[in-house]
């Protein structure tokens, strides 16, 4: 019995180099070595290259997590959750009771820089409503 | 000692929530949670550094390169900024002002005060430099409008 070890319509396709066809190479093995020399040409590779030394290091773009504070409790996140609400809801509360150029003043800083954190700042809830919408609808499945 | 009433461990969780979307790729939002945390702390080189890591991955080295002014010209021992703001003019195709950050950590990695992280990146930045010199840079990305 004769097994067939390849797939049918997944055989890989011979390609001949061109030029190698016909004359005394023509044969299986000199086929073989021409396409070897034919890779080796074909890459053009420098050191510099290789090392890859046309683009920056990819640690310049990387960044590790924030070093955490010494004094750092560690909540439960049911805990850690209730805080992280309280801390962008009074910090939110804060930023808006108090014109932005004051703010900017106290801090000697452009009312533009001012701005970053007030987009900072409604990205934060925005995050969080996202996070609760989440949390809401888990709920909401899980009861049942 | 951050501003505006926050304290370090609101700066950190803050932080965490920026460092957790850039390893989400989203690279603009954690960019934004940044640029706010950096005027709230400007004390912090966690977050000068991670914001100009954002503008390096968002394609904008010349932003990189003014956050890390501000960082360097407070903490000019910074490794970590003078490495990252050296990629950041190669990017620029600024190689003089490479240069310059390279002499630098040439200085610091001769006096013995370099860490293995600081060698190795200065020996890469010196390669990188040379094939800079030699024409062997990528193309400029296209800088997306400020």
């Amino acid at each position: 019995m004769r097994v067939q070890y390849t797939l049918p319509g997944m055989q890989t396709v011979m390609t001949r180099p061109t030029g190698a066809a016909g004359g005394a190479e023509a044969g299986p093995a000199a086929t073989f070595k021409k396409r070897l020399k034919r890779l080796q040409t074909a890459i053009p590779l420098n050191w510099k290259r290789l090392l890859r030394l046309d683009q920056p290091a990819l640690s310049a773009s990387l960044i590790g997590p924030p070093p955490r504070p010494a004094a750092l409790e560690t909540f439960d996140p049911a805990d850690l959750r209730l805080r992280w609400r309280g801390l962008i809801e009074r910090h939110a509360r804060a930023f808006s009771e108090v014109p932005i150029e004051s703010l900017a003043a106290a801090g000697g800083v452009t009312t533009d820089a001012m701005r970053n954190v007030e987009r900072m700042l409604a990205l934060l809830m925005q995050l969080q409503d996202r996070e609760d919408a989440i949390v809401s609808r888990h709920l909401a499945e899980t009861r049942g | 000692m951050p501003l505006y009433g926050w304290n370090d461990e609101e700066v950190y969780y803050v932080a965490d929530r920026a460092h957790s979307l850039f390893l989400q790729g989203r690279y603009r939002e954690a960019g934004a949670i940044l640029e706010g945390l950096v005027i709230i702390d400007p004390a912090s080189r966690y977050c000068a550094n991670a914001l100009a890591a954002c503008w390096l991955k968002l394609g904008d080295p010349q932003r990189a390169v003014d956050c890390l002014d501000r960082l360097l010209a407070r903490y000019p021992d910074d490794a970590e900024g003078r490495i990252r703001r050296c990629e950041a003019y190669l990017e620029l195709r600024r190689i003089g002002d490479a240069n310059n950050d390279l002499s630098y950590l040439r200085r610091v990695v001769s006096a013995g005060k370099a860490s293995a992280e600081t060698r190795a990146h200065t020996r890469r930045l010196e390669l990188r430099i040379q094939a800079a010199h030699a024409g062997y840079l990528e193309a400029p990305a296209a800088l997306p409008g400020r």
